[in-house]
């Protein structure tokens, strides 16, 4: 199987993303988060590390956050839209090259800023001592980017751009919730509402296990074993998002 | 040898899902032979470009088939086609020669190739002075010929044009119809969609004619036009007697 028609389709989307300037708005925007968290951390009384590692985790993952919503749930159907998709389609490459070329830039565009983000936090806190903690923490942050990416061309495939958007975000506060969800249907006592809350759990990515964007697990990483844990884990969830969005894909009508 | 053949082909279509399915395409058959010429005519929303879909499977059919090159329609055939839609649109920020290599990439073609290949069309389409242009620089018509330009890369078997010449100013039309006329004679295989009935008669040496769905001709143009002077003349009769034999 050729899959040069991969690399060269993600290539064009990385490209399309940049030209497009979505991406150095996302970049704008987290440069200007990160400058607030180090005005907030030299204003403070406590740790200066705390809040700036804190603050700064945080906004990489919102910013991987927007990048993998936004382009998952435009890359194709905009391709649709403006009619460029005809060409690539009469080429002799299978439909779901096309699916793995969106998720290719979008994993282009991701490692680039999630690079940046990493080496702008460390040259703002000037513990190059962190240097490993904190690749495990935005290596979790950039894995969990993956799976909302895959849910995100699923959907994007599915409905209309704006509404897989919505959808997306709505879907990462899910997988960071259900715990929650399941603290307040405890307090209603129901039990069909429990069960349905123990099948959410299943089906949605358990982010909440794997939270680790804070100061404490820069300065107390987690096991190896752990860390492989969320490397298999997100690596399925987003096989199975992209497997469902190449499905879709390959019936789909473009008219 | 039939490259392409279309049988029984229908398609419908519902603009909303508690609306009833529209049939667009009822029962299209029609086959194009290696070294044709074809003229695809017909109305606008008669189903020329629904076919044309069809066949390159950006829709799907509710029955019938397309066969390339007497076989039933897989990837590989891919490698053999070229298409060109109507008014293209194309990854803008690309310069026309990286459009090229983005076709010739995709279409799994050995790369130390490519130099030689993308001169010799964009010598034959006249943009030897614009490849390093980007498109979004490129008027209309340089537009049309960059994506003849794709559609030739690969020295396809079979060419497929969608209205190559629609909304092009005079000159730009020339230029178009002397690619297609250079086309013609090196025997290539091409089934064009068009309303443009001078265009048709001037290049193509069959003709279809689709109207509402269902093939209504399909046959040498002499034959079409050998009682009138032009084919607008005979295809204005046509849908004259085609009237009466509906009304009657």
């Amino acid at each position: 199987m050729n899959l040069r028609s991969i690399a060269t389709l993600s290539w064009l989307g990385t490209q399309e993303w940049i030209r497009l300037k979505f991406f150095n708005i996302v970049v704008f925007m987290s440069v200007l988060f990160l400058g607030f968290s180090y005005l907030l951390s030299t204003l403070t009384f406590a740790v200066q590390e705390r809040l700036l590692f804190d603050f700064g985790l945080a906004g990489l993952e919102i910013g991987l956050l927007f990048i993998s919503a936004m382009i998952g749930s435009y890359a194709i159907q905009r391709e649709i839209d403006r009619k460029t998709l005809f060409v690539l389609l009469v080429r002799p490459i299978p439909r779901w090259h096309i699916v793995a070329g969106a998720f290719g830039a979008i994993i282009i565009l991701s490692f680039i800023f999630t690079l940046g983000f990493s080496v702008s936090l460390l040259l703002a806190s000037g513990h190059w001592s962190f240097v490993n903690h904190l690749i495990i923490i935005v290596l979790s942050s950039f894995f969990k980017s993956l799976v909302i990416s895959g849910f995100a061309l699923a959907m994007g495939l599915l409905v209309r751009p704006i509404l897989s958007l919505g959808m997306t975000f709505c879907y990462w506060f899910l997988c960071y919730s259900v715990p929650d969800i399941e603290f307040f249907v405890k307090k209603l006592n129901s039990e069909n509402l429990d069960r349905a809350v123990k099948i959410l759990d299943v089906v949605t990515p358990q982010f909440y296990r794997f939270n680790w964007k804070a100061f404490y697990f820069i300065e107390n990483s987690p096991q190896v074993s752990e860390i492989a844990w969320v490397i298999f884990y997100c690596i399925g969830w987003s096989s199975l998002w992209l497997f469902v969005a190449a499905l879709i894909f390959r019936r789909k009508e473009i008219v | 040898m039939k490259i392409l053949e279309v049988i029984h082909l229908k398609k419908s279509f519902r603009s909303d899902f508690y609306k009833p399915a529209q049939q667009v395409l009822k029962d299209i058959s029609f086959s194009v032979e290696k070294g044709q010429f074809v003229g695809f005519i017909g109305p606008n929303g008669a189903g020329k470009t629904t076919t044309l879909k069809c066949a390159l499977e950006f829709i799907f059919p509710d029955s019938g088939e397309v066969r390339f090159f007497d076989e039933k329609f897989a990837l590989h055939h891919r490698q053999k086609i070229g298409f060109l839609p109507e008014r293209p649109f194309f990854q803008e920020f690309l310069t026309g020669i990286e459009f090229l290599n983005l076709h010739w990439s995709l279409s799994q073609q050995p790369a130390e190739n490519f130099k030689n290949r993308s001169m010799e069309v964009l010598e034959q389409v006249k943009l030897t002075h614009a490849k390093d242009k980007k498109l979004k620089d490129y008027s209309k018509g340089m537009l049309q010929r960059i994506g003849i330009a794709q559609a030739l890369i690969t020295e396809p078997e079979l060419l497929i044009f969608d209205e190559p010449m629609s909304g092009l100013d005079p000159d730009g039309r020339i230029l178009i119809k002397q690619i297609l006329l250079g086309l013609k004679e090196q025997k290539k295989t091409i089934l064009m969609s068009s309303h443009l009935l001078e265009d048709v008669e001037e290049l193509c040496s069959q003709i279809i004619i689709v109207h509402a769905g269902q093939i209504v001709y399909s046959g040498p143009l002499a034959e079409f036009t050998k009682n009138f002077k032009t084919l607008e003349a005979a295809y204005r009769q046509f849908k004259i007697d085609l009237n009466m034999e509906i009304n009657t």
